[in-house]
């Protein structure tokens, strides 16, 4: 039995977090966004602390856009991706 | 002469670092590093190659330290940061009643003693102090302070409870100090191992716990770098001054327009000076008294206040200057240094005798402290 190699995806940050990862877009293997992000913190271990809890879930005020689709929180880690998927991190934003 | 002193100013949105030569009068501005952050305090060791390390929060990214060169634009973040514990059972619910801030924060770090050059501590909100051991690269909890009997009675303030002031015994490396709001100031005399409450015959709060060790609001403690045992602390209730460690205070703020303030400076030239920043409390404002933004200095014994204004806005200046927005250099004569809630930040290169602005129309003042590189 062979397994078919992971989707190739990209994952861009917002330009501040340059200061934490040295880079603002990576393209990285995953199956899910989970995976994806998995695969971003082995290659920039502090970057988890920035992106997840302790329990491994997104920080709460963190968006997740895939392929200019905002996603619900408590479906970001499990959404399967395709070759080519675009995945944005942003921050939420209030005030004026 | 220095050839440079570097003052790093953290704001609420971002880090800045002022640059002049020794004179001091001239200060060029670079920045904003850190550019999304929200820098609570930033300071330059001097122990070795001069490095700069950065407390720092994004309130969707949660806080960090992050250390680099002074060029301040190639700073990394901790690979382990320090994991600020949680508040005490009393204490959050007090915070929930009264709507205070509960937010996980790094509020301040800075070099251990002078040998251990690798060694620096941090401390956050809720009360927490983290030591490392490779120039903040890792962050490992003291929990001898951590989890100390009386932390069941440490409150919170309106800003959090924090772990705001850490200081070295410039004369034993084995004595460090620590502040927190609100409970007290503490010291430990055998290199973290034990840590004992020193808040003997300082006022306690309105509302304070029973317990007889605890249940001051120091605002900022900082320890004179040359006369052994001399402390001060500006608190929420009075300014302080101790010659013996911290086991004994004198209150020191008759004269002052009002007892209240954070800011605290010294002088390494002259163990009976501090300076302070009055600040009217009343409506929780923590304004500059009566609109005139004003440092106080202290004189012999701790008393006899001279108002240092020369320069200094006196009408319609109703800013607030917070406990992380003051310090001194190490010049003879000393400089002296504030940021304001309103931008600017205030130089004085005579101890005091004059100011003048060093930058204005920064964000919002957070943290400035002063390094002779």
């Amino acid at each position: 039995m062979t397994t078919s190699p992971a989707p190739v995806v990209r994952l861009e940050l917002p330009s501040f977090l340059r200061t934490v990862a040295g880079w603002t877009r990576i393209d990285v293997e995953g199956r899910t966004i989970g995976e994806a992000l998995e695969a971003a913190f082995t290659r920039t271990p502090p970057l988890r602390h920035h992106l997840t809890l302790a329990s491994g879930e997104i920080r709460p005020h963190i968006l997740c856009i895939l392929n200019e689709e905002t996603l619900p929180r408590n479906a970001i880690l499990a959404t399967r991706l395709s070759d080519g998927d675009e995945i944005l991190i942003h921050q939420a934003i209030s005030g004026g | 002469m220095a050839d440079k002193v570097i003052l790093s100013v953290g704001t609420k949105r971002g880090l800045f670092l002022l640059e002049s030569n020794g004179r001091r009068q001239k200060w060029a501005i670079h920045g904003p590093f850190m550019k999304g952050w929200t820098v609570h305090h930033a300071v330059i060791d001097t122990r070795g190659t001069p490095r700069l390390h950065v407390a720092a929060e994004n309130y969707s990214f949660a806080a960090n330290t992050f250390s680099g060169s002074v060029s301040g634009d190639k700073l990394k973040p901790a690979e382990r940061p320090p994991a600020a514990p949680e508040l005490n059972p009393k204490a959050k619910k007090f915070a929930k009643q009264y709507g205070l801030d509960m937010t996980k924060r790094v509020w301040l770090i800075e070099p251990g003693p002078a040998k251990e050059k690798k060694v620096l501590y941090c401390g956050t909100a809720p009360a927490g102090l983290f030591r490392s051991e490779d120039v903040g690269k890792s962050w490992e909890p003291v929990p001898s302070i951590n989890e100390h009997r009386t932390r069941k009675d440490w409150d919170p303030g309106a800003g959090g409870q924090s772990l705001h002031s850490i200081q070295i015994d410039p004369h034993d490396a084995n004595r460090m100090y620590v502040a927190i709001s609100a409970a007290g100031s503490f010291r430990t005399d055998d290199g973290g191992q034990r840590w004992k409450p020193i808040n003997t015959s300082v006022a306690k709060y309105v509302g304070a716990p029973k317990e007889e060790t605890v249940g001051t609001c120091v605002h900022k403690l900082r320890v004179h770098p040359t006369e052994p045992g001399r402390l001060f602390q500006q608190n929420h209730v009075g300014v302080y001054r101790s010659n013996d460690h911290g086991d004994t205070w004198n209150r020191i703020d008759k004269g002052l327009p009002y007892d209240f303030g954070f800011g605290l400076a010294l002088n390494p030239n002259d163990p009976d000076v501090c300076y302070v920043i009055p600040l009217e409390p009343e409506g929780y404002a923590f304004r500059a008294t009566d609109g005139a933004l004003s440092v106080y200095r202290s004189g012999k014994n701790g008393g006899k206040w001279t108002k240092l204004s020369k320069g200094l806005p006196q009408k319609n200046a109703h800013v607030s200057v917070l406990r992380q927005a003051m310090s001194n250099d190490s010049m003879k004569p000393c400089g002296v240094y504030f940021g304001t809630g309103g931008g600017h930040v205030f130089v004085s290169a005579d101890e005091g005798d004059s100011w003048s602005v060093a930058a204005e129309y920064l964000p919002p003042v957070y943290s400035v402290t002063a390094a002779v590189v």
